[in-house]
């Protein structure tokens, strides 16, 4: 099969994209929602959410489960995406490998837990049970941090692979996290990337972002979501494409700042011109040494 | 002994008269929905300005979304305040047969009294063929039609006929029937109501998908500062009408906006629909920023 | 070893202003209110320090540019709570 045929590449859809979006909704092949802005709202509002998974496969993305945790998930936070993906019917649903709250403490920000056996088995007890509650396994995003989590006795790559194994979950990788961490940590990004558990990657997200100084003068890449993606972040899925054997979701990200919607699109025409060009460096090597193909559920 | 519900006297007569005539309405319009959507259906999506235009508030709303769709393009610009030209060294311009048909009618000098774009045989057949359109694809009704109205007449002729003959009835039997004259009357106006609507169920969730989607870009424009080029001002009149645009751009149309009288339509206001609430609150969050 | 604790300490570090000058000061002293093992505290006492005054200024700037009022905020749902 030819995983790169079934390749696809959206838009994260805001609501200041909205207009644009809904009148030139052809130029893109998925989009996707921020699935905890939709949670309380009317049957109204998502008759809009409806009617762009009518014409559009749309993906759901949650942020404020907090599934990579010592601590058990909220039950009220697994029932609302649940009800969320019975009314609208999208085509997956997604979250972060990350913490967000203790106790009673709510932070609001994707944090890094430690990477460690015990926040591993506390992620795969919250993914199962996200499952078995929403009805499907999340895909699993990867976070950007800006420090390296202490308590830590694992690498990042090690700590994903080990969670979604055991969970048997897709992983959605951000690609602009795995640079910012490989950038903020002294890492090479190719081999980051390599490092990742890459034959469950089905989904991913590009974005941008901004160095940020200490009064110190030490830098650190920032991921915030309001910048182009960078040159290396396409080098990175191109790269991606040419390892990957699953067929890949490909969604940009932006949530303010925006520029002109051209700039958006031509944004994801390059993408998939990285994907195509990824794709063909794959098969003019299974040319001269044939490799098993998997395609995505 | 009468037969019920004729058997039954004073104010329960005249309930059971409102609770059975509400009860028909509200089944043969929802039957209707049904059909409706069926056919237009669920959520259609609708891109075209002079479309989107007509199916808020008919026909002359669409002529003057033409117009304004000409004059942000720059194929026809203002000669004074109150006077339309053509761009020099344009022949022909426009996107759709509608924008095509209200440039050529600048051209054949109607610049100099744009109302009268309302009344010219090339634009009014050019905005018939946007209204038909909308009619072959389930969005409107023409309500003259049989096929427009199939369930909802039929009712509404049934309802009052059944009850005119019962009135008679009563009336001839001898108890008053000011009350119940009045209940006819309001029956009838329900009706008429619901069949007020030149949308169906399609074009009403068609044009609520719209208000949903534009409801930021509707913000954005009318909050913008004077003197401000708004590339948005076109579409976002087309679904929400003139007066969504900021007082500074309102005030140069009122020359060349339709009579109220649109032919089929509901005013520029909403009509089946409000207003878009907006839909994730003020913006998403802090989405997944690290 | 507790995760569950050490989270609790990096989620006070990342909101409680109070809390993070105390813990500068004195990690130790600041983490006894958690089950920690002397290795958890060792290594919260070398966090990096750099890192989490970035990712505390990013949290505390995206805190305040966030509407108020009826607006559906992120981390508004708790047991259903809009």
């Amino acid at each position: 099969m030819d995983e790169g045929a079934r390749d696809r590449v959206g838009l994260g859809w805001r609501p200041e994209l909205a207009a644009d979006i809904h009148m030139a909704i052809e130029r893109f092949d998925v989009l996707e929602v921020l699935a905890d802005n939709w949670f309380g709202a009317s049957r109204r509002e998502l008759s809009l959410l409806r009617a762009l998974s009518r014409d559009i496969p749309v993906a759901l993305h949650g942020v404020g489960m907090g599934l990579a945790s010592a601590a058990r998930t909220a039950e009220a936070r697994l029932d609302a995406m649940a009800r969320l993906v019975e009314r609208v019917a999208p085509e997956s649903w997604s979250e972060h490998l990350a913490f967000v709250r203790s106790g009673d403490i709510e932070i609001g920000h994707l944090c890094a837990p430690p990477r460690c056996p015990e926040t591993v088995d506390g992620a795969v007890r919250n993914i199962r049970r996200a499952g078995a509650v929403v009805g499907t396994l999340p895909v699993l995003e990867n976070v950007a941090t800006l420090l390296d989590p202490p308590a830590s006795s694992l690498g990042e790559p090690d700590w994903v692979a080990r969670i979604l194994k055991a969970a048997a979950a897709p992983m959605l990788l951000d690609l602009h996290n795995l640079y910012a961490n490989a950038v903020n940590f002294g890492h090479d990004a190719a081999a980051y990337l390599e490092a990742m558990p890459l034959d469950r990657v089905t989904h991913v997200h590009l974005s941008g972002g901004r160095l940020v100084t200490t009064g110190d003068g030490v830098e650190r890449l920032l991921d915030d979501h309001l910048h182009d993606p960078p040159d290396p972040v396409f080098e990175l899925l191109e790269r991606l494409a040419a390892r990957s054997t699953m067929s890949l979701t490909v969604v940009l990200e932006r949530d303010g700042a925006y520029p002109g919607f051209d700039v958006l699109t031509a944004q994801v025409q390059r993408a998939r011109v990285a994907l195509a060009r990824g794709r063909a460096a794959a098969a003019r090597e299974s040319s001269v040494r044939p490799r098993s193909v998997r395609c995505a559920q | 002994m009468k037969p019920f519900p004729f058997n039954l006297t004073g104010p329960d007569f005249l309930l059971c008269y409102a609770l059975f005539s509400a009860a028909v309405l509200i089944i043969a319009r929802a039957a209707r929905s049904t059909r409706e959507l069926a056919v237009g259906g669920e959520s259609p999506r609708v891109v075209d300005p002079c479309e989107i235009a007509c199916l808020r508030a008919g026909r002359d709303e669409a002529i003057f979304v033409a117009l304004m769709s000409l004059e942000a393009q720059g194929l026809v610009s203002r000669e004074t305040p109150s006077k339309l030209r053509v761009a020099s060294g344009t022949a022909a311009g426009g996107r759709s047969s509608l924008e095509r048909a209200a440039f050529d009618y600048v051209r054949r000098g109607g610049g100099a009294a744009p109302k009268g774009i309302y009344r010219d045989a090339a634009v009014t057949d050019a905005a018939d063929a946007v209204r038909h359109e909308l009619v072959e694809r389930g969005l409107i009704r023409d309500p003259w039609t049989i096929a427009g109205n199939v369930g909802l007449v039929p009712t509404l002729v049934a309802l009052v006929v059944l009850w005119t003959v019962a009135l008679v009835r009563i009336w001839s039997s001898g108890p008053p029937v000011g009350f119940l004259c009045v209940m006819l009357g309001m029956v009838t106006f329900a009706g008429v109501v619901a069949l007020a609507n030149p949308r169906t169920a399609s074009g009403d969730a068609a044009l609520r998908r719209l208000r949903l989607s534009f409801n930021v870009a509707r913000r954005r424009v009318s909050a913008a500062p004077s003197g401000s080029v708004l590339s948005d001002a076109v579409l976002v009149t087309a679904v929400f009408g003139l007066a969504a645009l900021p007082k500074f751009l309102r005030g140069q149309y009122p020359w060349w906006q339709p009579a109220r009288d649109s032919g089929g339509g509901c005013g520029s206001g909403s009509c089946g629909s409000g207003g878009g609430s907006g839909c994730g609150g003020g913006g998403c969050g802090g989405g997944c920023g690290g | 070893m507790s995760a569950r604790d050490v989270e609790g300490v990096l989620a006070a570090l990342y909101t409680n202003a109070e809390f993070r000058a105390r813990f500068l000061a004195d990690p130790a002293e600041a983490c006894r209110a958690w089950n920690l093992s002397a290795q958890e505290v060792a290594s919260l006492a070398s966090i990096d320090r750099a890192g989490l005054e970035l990712a505390v200024r990013g949290m505390e700037a995206k805190r305040a540019a966030r509407p108020r009022g009826p607006v559906r905020s992120l981390f508004a749902l708790l047991s259903g709570r809009r």
